[in-house]
């Protein structure tokens, strides 16, 4: 999988060495680089670490395990680096677990990485952030102005706030300790959590997962929740603006947030719940087919 | 990206009988105007959003807009110009949060911007095939305000009158915008 | 005539923004004024460059499909939509509950008449009013089916396990809302969950195609 372009950056940048070897080898990587530069970093990677910094370089520092390879190189060959890219072949799995990775980049800059079962930790990069696992788990925390993820059962967590957000998984759980302008929170099978933090407009989507929502919503904000069977909880200040407007198909609404009553569905079936505190700032949506539905105060 | 299908029509006439076709359901004629049209509008939403995968989602937007509202296009301006116009005003709605958001984040860039800086003044860029990136990536990392105003003024043509009504600001505003945009532009590419 | 003193008086950066978009070649300050000669030079540059950019950016390949299925679950009444699935990728013991329309793959949004169930287990009949809304889903799901089908070798067995388990569970989503709307075809609410469960597998479909790319 041989890009020619890289082929020549990795020729004319003499200051990048990299290994071909047999043993064990020691990966450190050190390029001047714009603020804003790209880096995309994928391949039989077990541990990464990104860590966005104030200076105006990239190092990728770590080691790779007996048989592995680490291939790419700057895309531009002459001046600070605009976009980077890291490519790691294993010869196996247990190969690809002996490959750890710490990645430093300015802090403006776009990381993208995938990888197969990974453990991925990322901090202080308050560019953007795309990060494609299958398993594993995946850590952010900072200020991310835009953070994808997409994990088929690796979990999922989020310890600070984006402004744009997508965290998808397949089976994993995902976790949001904090807010968002934009975030939208998505899985088949696996539980949601958010709390601590505050949401402009904001969806979060299960199949038979669990949600729970203990965060805040903005001010004029808008929140969508829908499952198929999974339970949702939302747990609300007492004093919070909003406008609520909930329905389950076959399944129940119970209301200990606010004196507002569920009444029964559709032909008697399931229940729908219509009730607003304060000025009805914010509003929140909620569709469940036969997800039990709670509202309880915080 | 897949071929056009067929020319969009360029007389008044013929977008008329198109858009009615498509309002009317005909999916063949709703898919003529998209291929003819979503270039252009993720353009729009790329540039303004500086994010691809937000700028897909908003031409998306844009276009169940325009499925929903063909029926009262009545021809009175061009088709595209209707279409960008929907556009301009969908993606400033989704900006606008980003604006209130970043007030303070503005001040800090004001700060960053009457530092004593040492320019590269006289230093002439050469022309590459790189050039067209970097200024893409130096537009994306605009703060919003500026950012919004620099497309809008030198990418898509509206003068600040236009801007200023469409985003809620004084001209002044807008003039002074473009002109930080300009600036960090420019610092931007010659570093 | 110029006034000597006015001429040593540099311009400003928005004094020198303006004076780029005006065709004007001759500034008396400018004109002596190399620095502010080499600002203005900058500025032209990048309106140069500015104006040079593509005015078109192609939208990402499944943009288009991705379009006509949201259209599709903003269509006022609901529409059963047609299942599609391969069997090499998926022996699914679920049943289809509901085939609406012919087996087609052709794309259209407006109906050309009244599909004819075929094969329904619901008592109920299929409401009247019909689009080729699930030609739309069932085209996008079987060409993405097929691509994984495609690829699995490339995958773990684990991971190949985790996607089969995760898309039946769609499945049977789907299947459950389905029969549910065929019995109230005129819950909105009902035709937003259904509409969100399509969504929900055509994402995982293509999440799941492309994971051996570059991997």
């Amino acid at each position: 999988m041989r890009n020619p372009l890289l082929t020549l950056a990795i020729a004319a940048a003499t200051a990048v060495p990299f290994s071909v070897g047999a043993a064990q080898q020691k990966v450190d990587i050190h390029r001047a680089a714009s603020p804003t530069v790209s880096v995309r970093l994928n391949g039989a990677i077990s541990v990464i670490r990104v860590v966005g910094w104030d200076k105006d370089s990239i190092a990728l520092v770590g080691g790779i395990g007996a048989g592995s390879r680490l291939d790419g190189g700057p895309l531009n060959a002459v001046g600070p680096v605009q976009g980077m890219k890291f490519y790691v072949e294993a010869a196996d799995e247990a190969g690809s677990r002996a490959n750890r990775l710490e990645l430093y980049v300015p802090a403006r800059s776009r990381v993208w990485i995938k990888a197969g079962s990974a453990d991925i930790e990322a901090g202080g990069v308050t560019g953007g952030l795309d990060l494609n696992i299958v398993g594993g788990s995946v850590r952010v925390s900072g200020a991310p102005r835009e953070l994808l993820v997409e994990s088929m059962d690796g979990s999922v967590t989020m310890n600070g706030t984006a402004e744009f957000a997508r965290l998808k998984t397949a089976t994993g759980d995902i976790v949001l300790q904090g807010g968002g302008e934009d975030v939208t929170l998505t899985t088949v099978s696996g539980s949601i959590r958010a709390s601590d933090g505050t949401v402009q407009r904001a969806r979060f989507e299960s199949v038979t997962g669990p949600i729970v929502f203990a965060g805040d919503l903005a001010r004029g904000g808008d929140a969508k929740f829908d499952t198929h069977s999974g339970a949702i909880e939302l747990r609300l200040a007492r004093r919070a603006d909003l406008e609520i407007d909930a329905a389950s198909i076959t399944g129940s609404i119970e209301n200990g947030w606010n004196s507002g009553r569920p009444i029964a569905g559709r032909e008697g079936r399931g229940m729908e719940l219509g009730t607003s505190s304060g000025m009805g700032g914010a509003r929140v949506t909620i569709r469940s087919f036969k997800g039990n539905v709670k509202l309880a105060p915080k | 990206m897949t071929a056009r299908l067929e020319l969009v029509p360029s007389d008044r006439d013929g977008e008329l009988a198109l858009a009615r076709r498509a309002a009317a359901g005909d999916d063949a004629a709703f898919e003529q105007i998209y291929r003819a049209h979503s270039g252009r509008v993720f353009a729009l939403c790329t540039r303004m959003s500086a994010s691809r995968q937000r700028a897909a989602e908003l031409t998306q937007d844009v276009f169940v807009h325009v499925w929903k509202r063909l029926g009262t296009w009545r021809g009175e301006s061009a088709l595209s110009s209707w279409i960008y116009r929907l556009t301009v005003n969908l993606v400033l709605s989704n900006v606008r949060g980003e604006q209130r958001r970043q007030k303070h984040e503005m001040t800090e860039d004001q700060k960053e911007d009457s530092e004593e800086k040492p320019s590269d003044l006289g230093v002439v860029r050469p022309a590459s095939v790189h050039e067209a990136i970097d200024l893409e990536r130096a537009i994306a990392a605009l703060p919003t305000g500026a950012r919004t105003v620099f497309v809008l003024h030198d990418v898509e043509g509206y003068q600040h009158d236009e801007i200023a009504k469409m985003t809620g600001t004084a001209e002044g505003t807008s003039r002074a915008q473009l002109h930080r945009a300009r600036k960090l532009l420019i610092e931007a590419l010659n570093r | 005539m110029t006034d000597p003193g006015k001429s040593m008086e540099h311009l400003n950066f928005e004094q020198l923004s303006d004076l780029a978009e005006r065709d004007e070649h001759r500034n008396p300050h400018v004109e002596t004024c190399a620095e502010c000669h080499a600002t203005l030079r900058q500025v032209r540059e990048l309106l140069v460059a500015t104006h040079a950019l593509p005015r078109e950016l192609p939208p990402p390949p499944e943009a288009w499909s991705d379009l006509k299925a949201r259209i599709t679950a903003e269509l006022p009444v609901p529409v059963p939509r047609a299942r599609w699935w391969h069997n090499g990728w998926l022996a699914s013991a679920a049943a289809i509950v509901l085939i609406a329309g012919t087996m087609t793959l052709t794309m259209r949004f407006t109906s050309t008449g009244p599909a004819k169930a075929k094969g329904a287990v619901v008592t109920k009949a299929i409401p009247a009013v019909l689009t080729s809304v699930d030609r739309n889903y069932a085209g996008t799901i079987h060409e993405l089916r097929m691509a994984l089908d495609a690829q699995r070798a490339t995958l773990s067995p684990a991971t190949v396990r985790t996607v089969e388990n995760s898309l039946r569970i769609i499945d049977d989503a789907i299947a459950e809302a389905r029969q549910a709307l065929a019995e109230d075809p005129a819950n909105q609410a009902l035709a937003d969950i259904l509409a969100a469960h399509y969504e929900r597998q055509v994402d995982l479909l293509r999440r799941a195609t492309q994971l051996s790319s570059s991997l």
